[in-house]
């Protein structure tokens, strides 16, 4: 019974949204709002139906229905509660049914926030949202149904089908739990259960700033009212997608085992892709608010964005390149490309349609080559470097040379260690120039003051490290131009608090809330860039000066890395988990000198009945500001344990990326959050009207 | 007789451990192979049946038959660069994640400069033609023509004006 509702709810929802579209753009054409008003609520009703689709295989997980070949595929009897919730995204079909429904989601807030005040806009933006949720949604109702049920036919063969075939009997249910294969084990992670639904937040919330650009072009309308409406949009999609990456290098530190959390995998970098793009257009966006400017440059970038989710999806679920994730392939590839080409070329096509018709031409022109306007330009070359660079080790390369060289290049982590670093550093060049730079006319003399203090602290900051001994140039460089970044945003904040403090006479508790509350876009982004400052360090410490060593120590044996001793206790081995899992774990002390540190106990784990990828690595770690110690198990004398091997890293400053990614958070949150009074969204003019009538019946 | 015969093969064991020590001298002048030795290579190779991790962190077993097999060829006092080259020359460039052929190898590291380049001297000249069209407009006093925000008013035809005010003033009856 569940199948059926939930088929059918993602049915009707795929329906629904094709009348969507039809009756949004016939409203548009014939300018019949009741169309219109129709197509909108349409859309919105996507939304519950996709809840009660959504909800019935959550259901289903939940009752452990193993008939339900999704079920039986990504479950078993022994997983935990909290894995059957996290394994609706285990797999492919739950995982795009998933992503529908965050999408309708993301579609319905959009359409009643911004109705009333973008109601030009709204026949296209309905448009394009039901076009991206109705091809999603044709991928579960055709190729990748989770409500599928396996059945058993006379001739003994098993097909899958949602609703009885004919002769069709039930398999037993004793025997499909018995069977049954449970959830990937490198899923079962806490990261893991919060990185993918942040990463499709973050593909799926760019899907508005998206419609809304395309809905510009199609419209006419080629003002900043697309830009005003989807700022916050475009600010969600980037902190999710942030969140996302973020998570999954947590995840690929404590779960994959190589001590670290950014191996340059394809897909990582196909999520990282949408995310420079993403941040060029964030920072651009604000040059054509501000100065009427860079208008085509804005609708590449985000259309840019939005391309980069689709074909990072496809490249995750294709099979296109070799991966970690390779579990999420499947046959879905064609119409992904297919869907992923159409909207480039639709969409790039209405742009040279706009701009051949003079539609997009700047109102203003570049004056100053140190502008604030023409150092986000430069920002967004870099990122756009980057986007180039990343795509061309990751997919461009292998492609290209399989195509016409009859060879398959493919480009580990030394091309992009060797490519991308100065690219980087060329980011945390400009994050600490233009914030002081000025909108328009901006001098040299001028932004060298303002850089003054900034600089000295960081030139602190290095004197420091190079007397206590850190003698490579590249780290004292890396160090130095990541702090200057960190202290232009440290320094601004302190000086807008001082000058409250002073002036205005509040304390700093209220200049500091002031200060924010009052320009939360300004000061929320001068957080995210400390933040990145504070990453970027981590990053530094952690890639230059990485210490490891492996060695098979007998019980009571030890090893000697970077100032700390590591003794084999013992080892339990064969030890049952709750979900079935056999851990053999050993148990190791750590200690600095002669000083006691912590007893960590690294293992392997294995599930008996996981298909493929059986076993993970789970690393036992001591972690301090400093660095983080990690201990792998890497393997044991099979008979008695007596002895066993262990890869040891030191990881200097590693925690700095965790900590770093929290005051990105925050800073985003700050420059998300609404002013005082103002509206989400809604129609100001309204508002402004409701607060007349309201003054005049006070009058 | 038979005492003779034990008394010899001590000697010649000897003289066959001797003659050993003698060909494998370079693997023992470096000392024995350690893990770490092993890791600093087969942290430079990729197993095919893995998927992007590098071997020395990979846990399948195919994985730590390489490592074994890595050990073996260091032990037998080959360099670093031959053990890679060796396992290159069997199993492709995949393994090093690095093209080996000295073009491809540079075609790849200069390809994404290249497209940079191209992508800076764009802008560039973007920027100057800015700069010229305003130096141009300061001189003429004739302004650099900016766009419209919509449809320009001039575009709309009589008929599609006459549909937008009724549409308007239907709007404002209903607010009102």
């Amino acid at each position: 019974m569940l199948a059926e509702i939930g088929f059918l709810a993602a049915l009707l929802a795929f329906v629904t949204a094709i009348y969507a579209i039809l009756a949004a753009l016939y409203g548009a054409s014939r300018h019949a709002d009741h169309l219109v008003v129709s197509a909108r609520n349409a859309a919105i009703a996507t939304f519950p139906l996709l809840a009660v689709s959504v909800g019935a295989l959550w259901i289903a997980l939940i009752s452990q229905q193993y008939q339900v070949a999704y079920i039986w595929e990504v479950s078993d009897p022994n997983t935990p509660l909290f894995y059957r919730i996290t394994a609706l995204w285990g797999s492919q079909a739950g995982s795009i049914l998933f992503w529908s429904f965050l999408m309708s989601a993301f579609a319905a807030a959009a359409l009643i926030l911004n109705w009333r005040s973008q109601y030009r806009l709204m026949p296209y933006v309905i448009a394009y949202t039901m076009v991206t949720l109705a091809f999603f949604l044709g991928l579960t109702v055709f190729m990748e149904n989770p409500f599928e049920r396996l059945w058993i036919m006379p001739s003994n063969d098993v097909v899958r089908s949602v609703f009885m075939p004919a002769n069709g009997i039930a398999p037993s249910a004793a025997r499909l739990a018995e069977t049954a294969q449970g959830l990937n084990p490198l899923l079962r992670h806490f990261g893991m259960i919060i990185h993918p639904p942040m990463l499709y937040l973050g593909f799926v919330s760019f899907v508005i700033p998206f419609a809304f650009a395309m809905a510009a072009l199609a419209s006419g309308d080629l003002s900043t009212n697309w830009i005003k409406a989807t700022r916050r949009w475009a600010l969600v999609a980037w902190l999710f997608l942030s969140l996302g990456l973020i998570l999954g290098g947590r995840w690929a530190y404590d779960v994959l085992g190589w001590g670290g959390y950014w191996g340059w995998d394809p897909v990582e970098n196909a999520a990282f892709l949408p995310w420079l793009i993403g941040t060029a257009f964030l920072h651009s966006v604000m040059i054509q608010e501000k100065r009427g400017m860079l208008k085509v440059w804005n609708m590449f970038l985000v259309i840019g964005t939005f391309s980069a989710v689709i074909f990072g999806t496809f490249a995750t679920r294709s099979g296109l390149v070799n991966s970690v994730h390779s579990f999420a392939r499947s046959s879905i590839g064609y119409p992904l490309f297919f869907f992923w080409a159409i909207v480039t070329v639709v969409s790039v096509g209405l742009i040279l349609w706009r701009w051949r018709r003079g539609e997009l031409r700047d109102e203003r022109s570049f004056a100053n080559l140190m502008s604030r306007e023409s150092l986000f330009v430069l920002n967004n070359l870099v990122f756009v470097m980057l986007f180039v660079a990343i795509f061309w080790g990751s997919f461009g390369a292998p492609i290209i040379s399989e195509l016409f060289a009859n060879t398959k290049i493919t480009l580990g982590k030394d091309y992009f260690l060797n490519v991308t670093p100065p690219l980087f550093l060329a980011l945390y060049v400009l994050m600490a120039v233009a914030p002081i730079s000025a909108w328009g006319v901006s001098s040299l003399r001028r932004m060298g003051r303002a850089l003054v203090v900034p600089f000295v602290l960081a030139l602190i900051l290095v004197a420091v490290l190079a007397l206590g001994g850190m003698a490579t140039p590249v780290a004292l460089v890396g160090y130095g131009v990541v702090s200057v970044a960190g202290m232009v945003a440290i320094y601004e904040t302190y000086r807008g608090v001082v000058a409250r403090h002073r002036g205005l006479g509040e304390s700093w508790a209220q200049a500091i809330r002031a200060l924010f509350g009052r320009n939360r876009r300004r000061y929320g982004g001068y957080t995210i860039h400390l933040g990145i400052a504070v990453i970027g360090l981590g990053v530094l410490g952690s890639t230059l000066f990485q210490q490891e060593t492996q060695k098979t120590l007998a019980v009571g044996e030890s090893l000697q890395i970077g100032g700390y001793t590591l003794s084999y206790d013992t080892f339990q081995g064969g030890q049952v988990a709750e979900d079935g899992r056999v851990m053999d774990i050993a148990q190791v002390t750590l200690r600095r000198g002669e000083q006691w540190l912590a007893s960590l106990r690294p293992r392997r784990d294995f599930y008996p009945g996981a298909e493929g990828s059986n076993q993970s690595t789970i690393a036992g770690a001591y972690s301090t500001l400093e660095n983080d110690v990690y201990v792998l198990l890497v393997g044991w004398n099979d008979i008695d344990a007596s002895s066993a091997t262990f890869k040891v890293f030191i990881n200097p400053l590693i925690n700095l990326i965790w900590w770093g990614s929290l005051i990105l958070v925050i800073g985003t949150c700050v420059a998300v959050w609404p002013h005082e009074g103002e509206p989400v969204g809604v129609d100001t003019k309204v508002s402004s009207r409701a607060r007349a009538r309201a003054t005049g019946a006070a009058a | 007789m038979i005492s003779n015969k034990v008394r010899t093969w001590p000697v010649i064991a000897g003289c066959l451990m001797a003659a050993m020590m003698v060909l494998v001298q370079p693997a023992f002048a470096q000392g024995p192979v350690t893990d770490d030795d092993v890791n600093r290579v087969a942290r430079q190779l990729y197993c095919p049946v893995c998927e992007n991790i590098p071997l020395d962190v990979c846990g399948t077993q195919a994985c730590a038959q390489w490592r074994d097999e890595i050990r073996l060829q260091l032990q037998a006092g080959k360099s670093e660069q031959a053990v890679i080259a060796d396992f290159v020359a069997r199993y492709g460039d995949r393994v090093v994640g690095t093209p080996q052929d000295p073009t491809l190898r540079g075609l790849s590291l200069v390809t994404p400069w290249l497209l940079s380049a191209v992508a800076l001297s764009v802008a560039l000249g973007i920027f100057v033609r800015w700069r010229t069209a305003q130096a141009r407009s300061i001189q003429t006093g004739i302004p650099v023509p900016a766009a419209s925000t919509s449809a320009r008013s001039s575009e709309l035809t009589p008929r599609r004006l006459e549909e937008y005010r009724a549409r308007l003033e239907q709007d404002l009856a209903r607010r009102r």
